[in-house]
């Protein structure tokens, strides 16, 4: 298959007017591989030596640099970093990305488009302070138990009213002639109603 | 909500014996303790004069002769009904009168079960005792 590399290079460059997206596993424009093998996880540093070359590549110091374990994720040698989000870092730093708070040539976390300041920061929430999780759950229980309450409990609201008085009764009946009174004695010269 | 609720727990819950009965009329006599007794409730219009207007159920009652006038105000000076605002002032204090009173009503109905209450238990007590 290699020795159609070079036809299907050509044949991109030349349909790349017209195709305006393809997978980036074709993609000749991109110096990170064009093939398969090129974006396989690298191998695990064996001695001192290579892991020193690999803290190196990823601009970290060697005691720093751990792998990501072995367990068929296929991250390979990438750095086991800590998950803290942009909101746990230090807010008055000047950084390069000050968007992102990030400075350049820094470590990325596999899931950094996730740790930005308006998404997650698992990092907040084991600080000390933070409420722990059986008293949000306590918050949200009793929040629930009192609207379980309200709306299992069968009372039925009303105003404190009397039903509206009808001359004629309900429907208007002309032969109907229902008789209600004021508060007011009925021998009082003060005009009412 | 919170009249609301204590309302409907007292008269639901805690003391359903002596809650009135708001959907129906009073029960009591209505002259029941009134010495100089009470004065009548004056209907301005007839029920047929109601179904000439074509006045609205719900507007039948004590205040149907203030919605008429209110409405027919409405026809007469239509794309000018901002005239109208004194009649329709009218009418809504008189709905506003009958709410007042239906109010009253349903507190002089609570006040009497809970003296018919007291009443029965006195006496009560009383065939117990003697």
């Amino acid at each position: 298959m290699a020795s159609f590399r070079g036809l299907r290079r050509a044949s991109s460059c030349i349909l790349s007017p017209v195709i305006r997206s393809r997978p980036l596993t074709t993609s000749p424009c991109l110096n990170g591989g064009n093939w398969n093998k090129d974006w396989a996880p690298a191998a695990l540093p064996k001695n001192e030596e290579e892991r020193t070359a690999k803290a190196k590549n990823y601009g970290m110091i060697p005691e720093d640099y751990k792998p990501m374990a072995n367990d068929g994720t296929g991250f390979g040698d990438y750095p086991d970093l800590p998950a803290i989000g942009a909101h746990s870092r230090n807010p008055w730093e000047h950084y390069d990305m000050p968007h992102l708070k990030r400075n350049y040539g820094e470590p990325m976390h596999p899931e950094f488009d996730a740790l930005t300041e308006d998404r997650l920061d698992p990092a907040f929430a084991k600080q000390p302070g933070y409420p722990p999780i059986w008293k949000q759950f306590l918050i949200l229980a009793t929040v629930l138990g009192v609207f379980t309450i309200i709306c299992t409990v069968p009372i039925y609201r009303f105003k404190p009213l009397m039903p509206k008085q009808y001359r004629h009764g309900y429907n208007t009946d002309a032969n109907v002639q229902m008789v209600h009174y004021t508060f007011e004695p009925a021998n009082s010269t003060e005009s009412s109603e | 909500m919170g009249g609301h609720m204590t309302r409907a727990i007292d008269a639901q819950i805690l003391n359903p014996d002596v809650a009135p009965d708001y959907r129906n009329a009073p029960k009591f006599d209505p002259m029941l303790g009134f010495q100089n007794g009470r004065k009548e409730r004056v209907m301005m219009v007839s029920a047929e004069d109601m179904d000439v207007a074509k006045v609205p159920l719900r507007h039948r009652g004590y205040c149907a002769h203030l919605y008429i006038e209110w409405r027919k105000c409405m026809q007469d000076h239509f794309f000018m009904t901002s005239k109208c605002g004194h009649s329709k002032h009218d009418f809504e204090n008189c709905e506003f009168e009958d709410y007042v009173l239906r109010m009253k009503e349903y507190e002089r109905e609570k006040r009497l079960l809970k003296r018919q209450k007291r009443i029965r238990e006195k006496q009560l007590r009383e065939d117990i005792g003697g």
